[in-house]
């Protein structure tokens, strides 16, 4: 793996409303020192703007030697959330506490569409590593979107100023189009088999052919035979250039139907103009034909 | 976006009584400076308070407390008048932070509560510049940045953070030195003339313009000091030595009702004193000076030795101007909030003072309801005593012979009649103010002057202390050849009274050794508490200069400072980031300093150590893409995981080998 960072790391730092508060507070006693020619009030303004001089660089120094590894979005459907896992380092020899890092990730193909992913880290020990998960809700835009940066800030450890720090990171992650649609999965092709292994109810989409009319007669219920060396039900989805009015919803009812496939354990198949899939059940085949779809050029 | 709030629901009864705390040692020491009635509305609010803590009550709702808020600021307005000065600040502020305990349920209130208690501390050393203010207010800061610490504290760590924080905010404190040196003594100094605008009347203790016999009773019963005096020159020896000249003159009182005597204000009153240098008239009246610092609790009262003759700030920046009354008396435009210093000039003997006629008749004037009996009585005393000193001798010895006592604690008076002729008890108010009235009663200018008499030498540091309880009361009556002529007739009956009884301090030796011994430690604390409390005071531009040893240099301007200042505070900020720096890079060990030179070396062959990559794994990826150097490659990665994880230090024998075989890679 490359070195993910530059050497150079500057870490900014802004007093937040409380640090104003605070500032005005020293300008008040310098005010009151300075009309009643008090050189105890001078010495307790000094005190606190010295403390608040080593408060910033306490500041800063809780957000130095940290870097994050690795950040991991999974993949998921456009409007639905998802989960963050995050692995932060913390190299230095004094415990981070008080965290928030916040990962902006933008869409390759329209950056102005934008996720936030925030993590709060309450403490990160010592010479650590550790990885923090977070719920993301995706936004509607399917596509590939990457990381921009990551931000990573504090107020600790006296909640007077908020100092912010900028890591760059490559990763990305895939929205998938939105799992929605108002038709029924096709009927899948059963490719029959030798041997008869049992039989299970009957859920609609299982092909009828499969149907033991014996049993029925009997017991006055569906049950589909199963043959023990006979493939799953195949189903092969296709997607043809201006074949549909609105190809959005269309990528979306495809999602939904190879969704299905998918969780019934079926063997399906993607194919456009340019892409073939092949057949496949698992969840990298999924993976690959989702993606296909949600990078799908409209 | 979500914000970690460490101020949660469930570290609240945990952070509360932290806060509670706070709340207790920042308003402690001003509970008895501020009026009765706040101290017992807040002393009621803070029981409630420690009752919502220990969750036995409920706290009050917000509307009630923001009700309560604005009825306190009302009230305290109504007895101030304003709401800017310390005086009506402070209790304002007090009753805000008790009432803003009752609210502390998220971080912001916390923070509001943190805040006012920073005032609350900052105001307290408006009035005290003292040692123990010091150390009440950096013991103060260091609770507050320490609340401050663990409400911003990880909310599953809390309770370890309280543990910590005061030991990691006092490092802080110790890191930030540098600093606050720099910025104490380089900071120029500046003042401002707004004083004025936020200081409150108040009426001090037997110190105001009318006095009636008993007032002073509150006063002499209390211990603390009133003023610090010292002499510049080796004078002080002499002075003490003429003990009975220690009489520090506050109020000149002419004018009586027949009993009280008041102060009778006239057009010159407001007229700033003229600061002259003083002409030596002979070699047996010398000029002399003395430098006195007043604590700030007697209004615009000034207090001054009899024969002085000029009075000025020892600080050039002071705004309040002094302004010379009739009769030789000092005051400041408007009250004294916190200590103040001031050089006074002297004559050894004072100047005679001539009378004219109409001012001879005010200092004789008498109420029409004077007394019968009282006038009787002077008159008969009196009677075939041409001058005004027999005429004096005869009353004080009318004092001397009838009957009366000293005493501190007498019942109440309401006439002179009841004291020379039931009672007969009384302190100095009661013989001082009777005595005038008798003198006046015979024809004899006579007035009453109120302030302090005799002192203690401190021997740490040569000066007088003079206390509350020194306060006393006099009559100085006029005689046409004379002047003013200083009569005490309280020393008649309480001798013991009217003494430097203090001075003779060592007499505590041949009685008590632990007493003299308590003693000299509260002088020796009392020495340096002055000494500190007066460089305090004093440290101003001027001052600045000399540390920075530009002296009297009048080219020194205020901006060259300031830049001195600048370059001070970027040098320690520099010098305390480093240190900070190095603590928090974690500590290499030498095994892992060996393997760092040896990954630097492999990095001369593009190959680059991942920061998640075990040296093991490093190693076998090595030797593939350098087979020809595989053997040393483990040889020297198994070295290293020896020594870093079988916790061996490496010896010098093997260091050197290892950098020889590294050097041979």
């Amino acid at each position: 793996m490359k070195k993910l960072f530059g050497k150079r790391q500057r870490i900014y730092i802004f007093p937040n409303l409380y640090g104003f508060i605070g500032f005005a507070m020293f300008l008040i006693m310098l005010a009151a020192g300075a009309t009643y020619q008090n050189n105890l009030v001078f010495m307790m303004a000094f005190l606190c703007i010295s403390l608040g001089l080593v408060v910033i660089l306490q500041t800063a120094r809780n957000l130095r030697d940290l870097e994050p590894l690795a950040l991991y979005v999974e993949s998921y459907f456009a409007n639905e959330s998802t989960r963050a896992v995050l692995s932060l380092t913390n190299k230095s020899a004094d415990p981070k506490i008080n965290l928030e890092i916040l990962a902006e990730f933008s869409a390759e193909h329209n950056p102005a569409t934008k996720l936030v992913c925030l993590f709060d880290v309450s403490s990160l020990e010592k010479l650590s590593t550790n990885s923090f998960n977070t719920d993301v809700m995706l936004p509607s835009g399917r596509g590939r979107y990457l990381l921009r940066r990551i931000r990573m800030s504090s107020t600790a450890p006296y909640g007077l100023f908020r100092a912010w720090i900028y890591k760059d990171l490559k990763t990305d992650f895939i929205v998938y189009p939105a799992a929605i649609g108002q038709r029924d999965l096709p009927q899948a092709q059963t490719a029959l088999g030798d041997d008869f292994s049992g039989h299970k109810p009957y859920t609609p989409g299982d092909p009828m052919g499969r149907i033991d009319w014996k049993v029925y007669s009997r017991r006055k219920e569906y049950f589909i035979k199963q043959f023990q060396d006979g493939s799953n039900p195949r189903l092969n989805f296709f997607l043809k250039d201006a074949a549909v009015e609105n190809p959005e919803s269309h990528l979306s009812q495809l999602t939904l139907w190879i969704n299905e496939a998918h969780t019934k354990q079926y063997d399906f198949s993607l194919e456009t103009k340019s892409f073939n899939s092949g057949f496949g059940c698992d969840k990298a085949h999924l993976h690959r034909c989702l993606t296909e779809l949600a990078l799908w050029p409209v | 976006m979500a914000r970690i709030n460490p101020f949660s629901a469930q570290n609240q009864y945990q952070l509360r009584p932290m806060l509670f705390t706070i709340f207790l040692t920042t308003t402690l020491p001003h509970v008895f400076e501020i009026p009765t009635w706040v101290t017992i509305v807040m002393t009621c609010i803070t029981v409630w308070s420690f009752f919502v803590i220990r969750q036995i009550t409920r706290p009050a709702p917000p509307w009630l407390l923001g009700l309560t808020s604005l009825v306190f600021t009302v009230t305290v307005y109504a007895q101030f008048r304003t709401l800017l000065g310390p005086d009506s600040a402070t209790p304002l502020l007090l009753l805000l932070a008790a009432l803003k305990m009752q609210e502390i349920r998220k971080l912001r209130d916390a923070i509001i509560f943190l805040f006012i208690c920073t005032l609350i501390v900052m105001y307290y050393l408006l009035y005290s510049q003292t040692l123990l203010a010091t150390v009440y207010m950096i013991a103060n800061l260091i609770l507050i940045a320490t609340a401050f610490m663990v409400i911003h504290s990880p909310p599953d760590k809390v309770k370890e953070v309280i543990r910590s924080s005061p030991r990691l905010v006092t490092k802080d404190l110790l890191l930030s030195l540098p600093l606050f040196l720099a910025f104490f003594f380089l900071f120029p100094r500046f003042s401002t003339p707004w004083g004025r605008y936020f200081s409150e009347p108040k009426g001090s203790v037997g110190f105001s313009d009318f006095v009636r016999p008993g007032d002073f009773a509150k006063l002499v019963e209390s211990d603390d000091p009133a003023f610090r005096v010292s002499f510049p020159e080796n004078i002080q020896t002499r002075m003490v030595a003429r003990a009975n000249q220690f009489y520090w003159r506050g109020v000149s009182l002419d004018q009586t009702d027949g009993w009280g005597w008041g102060h009778h204000p006239t057009k010159d009153d407001n007229l700033p004193v003229a600061v002259e240098p003083l002409q030596t008239h002979s070699p047996t009246n010398r000029i002399f000076q003395y430098y006195l610092t007043l604590e700030p609790k007697y209004d615009r009262q000034m207090f001054t030795l009899e024969s002085t003759r000029s009075l000025d700030w020892v600080r050039p920046d002071q705004h309040n101007p002094i302004l010379k009354l009739k009769d030789n008396v000092y005051k400041t435009a408007w009250p004294n909030i916190a200590r103040v210093q001031y050089v006074g000039q002297a004559l050894e003997i004072g100047q005679r003072e001539i009378l004219d006629k109409n001012q001879k008749q005010i200092f004789t004037r008498l109420p029409p309801a004077f007394s019968e009996k009282a006038r009787e009585l002077a008159k008969t005393l009196t009677k075939n005593q041409a001058s005004v000193g027999e005429k004096v001798q005869k009353i004080l010895s009318y004092y001397a012979t009838m009957g009366f006592r000293y005493s501190l604690s007498t019942p109440e008076m309401p006439n002179i009649d009841s004291f020379l002729f039931e009672q007969k008890v009384g302190f100095c108010e009661h013989f001082a103010a009777s005595f005038a009235l008798l003198m006046r009663s015979v024809g004899v200018p006579a007035r009453m002057i109120v302030g302090f008499q005799g002192g203690e030498m401190n021997d740490f540091a040569n000066y007088i202390l003079v206390r509350d309880k020194d306060a006393h009361t006099w009559d100085e009556v006029y005689d046409d050849k004379l002047g003013w002529i200083r009569v005490d007739p309280t020393s008649v009956i309480g001798r013991t009274r009217v003494s430097l009884g203090r001075l003779e301090a060592k007499t505590y030796a041949e009685h008590n050794l632990l007493a003299y011994a308590y003693h000299s430690g509260q002088m020796l604390f009392d020495s340096v508490n002055s000494r500190y409390t007066s460089y305090m005071m004093n440290y101003d531009f001027d001052q600045q200069r000399k540390v920075l040893g530009f002296g009297e240099n009048p080219s020194f301007k205020r901006y060259q400072i300031f830049f001195l200042l600048l370059l001070a505070v970027a040098a320690s900020v520099f010098l305390i980031n480093l240190r900070l720096k190095s603590a928090t890079r974690a500590k290499v060990t030498p095994a892992r300093n060996l393997y760092d030179q040896l990954l630097l070396k492999l990095k001369t062959y593009d190959l680059v150590c991942d920061s998640t990559e075990g040296p093991a794994d490093f190693a076998e990826r090595a030797a593939v893409k350098l087979p020809e150097k595989s053997e040393m490659i483990y040889d020297l990665v198994g070295q290293y995981i020896l020594w870093e994880y079988k916790a061996n230090l490496p010896t010098s024998k093997e260091s050197a080998q290892f950098i020889k075989k590294l050097r041979a890679l």
